[in-house]
């Protein structure tokens, strides 16, 4: 007996005196807090409380305070209309080996979520009752859900899927070219030719025209007149022809199409800068000058590159063609005008959703072993508006409880801190998120 | 303690707040947010608190032993049969406490010590069942082990003076010699605390022929008094060390539950105060 006791004792002191305190543990810590594992004091500042969860039943009692992990961490608020704020500790459990600390169990959203009121009375904007990840328990996509009207996709663009991926290829730009041949010169495209995940591999990288369009969509451009056959000036219309052999400039991201007529501008101006100004005015008054009648009785150097911009915007935006009908020549090939658009060039703004799922999370890497039209049913799509998204019942294909299936629990595509929430470090108190947040919704992802 | 149908309460009672325990337990955890319960929150504490009482209860009985005096404490059948039952109980709580899981080094050396301790109490118990029936069956001069040693002085004593009394009447030398020799060489020695490594008399059949041939040894009456009762001292003898053996099995278990049970009151004691502590 003396003996059993003596090795008790001997076990407990040495493992006190040898600071091996993960004796103590009542589990291994995870991966990423393993360098606190013989410093207990870091996380755990606060007293355990055994009274107060005891007898007052409250078992939200924690000794590691939210001000504990904000030293490293920083999360965001979740929602501003949330009921109440549960403790980090509360939600994600130490002392479980390796299990993913980010990975909440459900009950933790359900909380809420299976019975959803916002603090201000003011009715849930997301579904009033979650209660799990099937048809009838989990709401569909908001993208889906036709809320006043059918969904559609907001973009502009004009722009057919179907024709892009036809099975046999699509004609390049080099069959339109004097010595293309229209059957040989074909490109079979994949999705992967425009879609890229981004760094990350969770999400679509924005199509851009100059990375996706501009290969074979260029913007050309044609000066008004007719080229001399003068060898006087042969230096003149190898300019102008080099002028016409590069296409317009796109507006880039953030740019309007001012951005496109300045540097047709730009470009105009140096082409007559560029030759000997001998005879230029006579020249361009024979070849270029008679032109919607821009010319009064004294014409400027000047004139010319006015009377060409003005000739050059024609071509690129021409809402009606002779006939009266609405043109699809120029910008508008793809382009939507937009009567209101106070841009030089009216067009509508393209409005291609950088996100579609703002409240799920998406690693496309992750199913890189799919075929992309196994979800996105894109070879059948010919209008901008068809929204090409699957539905929540196709990723229940994949992701159920049931046997076999994948990962379906909330943390599997939803995030409960906002990516660019913050929390202060000092107070442990939510801070600088309301703008973040107004601007997404009052919500994270 | 024989497990009968006295103790018909005990068991559905254990095995009803038992059950209660185990199935409250579950529902509450399946109610309980975040992954369930756990050993410190307020479900799992107080049944961490209500399984350490029970174990508690159950130590005091070593405690009840030394205080015979104590009358009002209660029937010592009763603490003993609390002992037993709660014992068994405050396994099912610690395991509920502890979520069913072995938990980090200390907590699972303090689980792998509550079966043990747990485990050696039911090996005692089921021992407790038939051992005593064994005793009866093959000790029929069954004695109180604590008064052993003066049965056998007393055995020695009136052997000694049968011997002398049978000796003095034989006339033969070489018969004298040869009782002289069976007696202190071979029967006496059996007769002592200690049991002589292979004494042929150890084993009964062997024993019967050693003393039937040496009662054709001619001698008085006196002779033939004296074996015919050595052979029954040799006999009781070897049912008392029958006794002994069957004693020392009922009771070995003892050896692993007690300094267990210390183990665990003071295993138990340091993880209440780390566990406090942090």
């Amino acid at each position: 007996m003396l003996g059993a006791a003596l090795v008790s004792l001997g076990l407990v002191m040495g493992a006190l005196l040898l600071d091996k305190k993960t004796a103590f543990q009542s589990g291994p810590l995870s991966h990423s807090h393993g360098s606190f594992n013989n410093a207990c004091a870091q996380c755990h500042t606060e007293p355990f409380a055994p009274a107060a969860r005891l007898i007052l039943s409250n078992s939200n009692f924690s000794s590691v305070s939210d001000a504990s992990c904000v030293k490293c961490h920083n999360p965001g608020i979740h929602h501003l209309a949330e009921q109440f704020q549960p403790s980090c500790a509360s939600c994600h459990k130490e002392h479980q080996g390796e299990r993913d600390l980010k990975r909440v169990p459900d009950s933790e959203c359900l909380q809420c979520h299976k019975d959803l009121h916002r603090a201000d009375n003011a009715p849930p904007q997301v579904a009033q009752s979650i209660t799990g990840f099937d048809a009838k328990s989990h709401p569909e996509m908001r993208i889906h859900q036709a809320i006043g009207g059918p969904s559609t996709d907001p973009g502009t663009v004009r722009f057919s899927h179907q024709s892009h991926l036809k099975p046999d290829g699509i004609l390049t730009i080099a069959s339109f070219l004097p010595n293309g041949d229209a059957n040989r010169v074909r490109k079979i495209l994949r999705c992967a030719d425009c879609h890229q995940t981004d760094k990350s591999g969770n999400l679509m990288t924005e199509i851009s025209y100059d990375a996706h369009c501009k290969s074979c969509h260029p913007v050309p451009v044609r000066l008004a007149g007719t080229p001399s056959k003068d060898p006087r000036y042969t230096k003149f219309e190898t300019l102008v022809a080099n002028f016409q052999a590069r296409p317009a400039l796109h507006p880039a991201k953030g740019q309007d199409t001012s951005a496109t007529l300045g540097e047709l501008r730009q470009r105009l101006e140096k082409l007559i800068g560029d030759p000997p100004q001998v005879q230029i005015m006579d020249y361009l008054d024979f070849q270029y000058g008679f032109f919607n009648g821009v010319f009064g009785a004294r014409r400027e150097m000047s004139d010319w590159p006015k009377a060409q911009m003005k000739f050059l915007v024609e071509q690129l935006f021409h809402p009606f063609g002779k006939d009266g009908k609405p043109s699809q020549a120029g910008c508008l090939y793809c382009h939507t005008a937009d009567p209101k658009s106070a841009d030089p060039i009216p067009l509508a703004k393209s409005n291609i959703p950088k996100r579609w799922n703002r409240h799920a999370l998406f690693r496309h890497q992750s199913h890189q072993h799919l075929d992309c039209q196994s979800c996105h049913k894109a070879q059948f799509s010919q209008n901008t508006s068809d929204i090409l998204m699957p539905t929540i019942k196709q990723c229940m294909n994949c992701h159920h409880t049931g046997s076999g299936g994948a990962r379906a629990d909330c943390s599997e595509c939803h995030k409960y801190h906002p990516e660019n929430g913050s929390r202060d470090i000092q107070s442990g108190a939510y801070s600088h998120t309301l703008e973040a947040l107004t601007r997404e919704g009052n919500h994270g992802p | 303690m024989l497990i009968d149908h006295t103790h018909r309460s005990w068991i559905v009672g254990t095995f009803a707040v038992g059950m209660g325990a185990v199935t409250l337990y579950f529902v509450l955890d399946y109610f309980t947010p975040g992954g369930g319960l756990r050993g410190g929150d307020t479900v799992g504490l107080w049944y961490g608190v209500a399984g350490s009482a029970l174990m508690v209860f159950a130590g005091l009985i070593s405690a009840l032993r030394r205080l015979p005096s104590w009358w009002f404490l209660g029937q010592r059948r009763v603490w003993l049969r609390g002992h037993v039952w709660l014992g068994l109980l405050s396994g099912v709580l610690i395991l509920c406490h502890s979520h069913f899981r072995m938990g980090g080094p200390l907590e699972f050396l303090l689980m792998v010590v509550v079966f043990l301790v747990i485990g050696s109490g039911i090996l005692g118990l089921l021992l407790q069942q038939f051992i005593p029936a064994l005793i009866r069956e093959q000790v029929e001069s069954e004695a109180p082990l604590s008064q052993l040693d003066e049965i056998l002085l007393r055995m020695r004593d009136q052997s000694d003076d049968l011997y002398s009394k049978a000796v003095g009447e034989l006339a033969d030398e070489v018969a004298r010699l040869r009782v002289q020799g069976f007696y202190l060489e071979t029967a006496r020695p059996w007769l002592s605390e200690v049991l002589p490594v292979d004494s042929p008399i150890a084993h009964a059949p062997i024993s019967r022929e050693i003393f039937a041939q040496t009662a054709k040894i001619q001698g008085g009456p006196n002779l033939m008094a004296f074996l015919t009762r050595l052979e029954g001292y040799c006999n009781e003898r070897r049912q008392l060390a029958r006794q002994q053996q069957l004693h020392k099995i009922l009771h070995t278990w003892l050896l692993i539950h007690v300094p267990l049970s210390v183990m665990l009151l003071i295993l138990g004691i340091a993880h209440v105060i780390t566990a406090l502590y942090w």
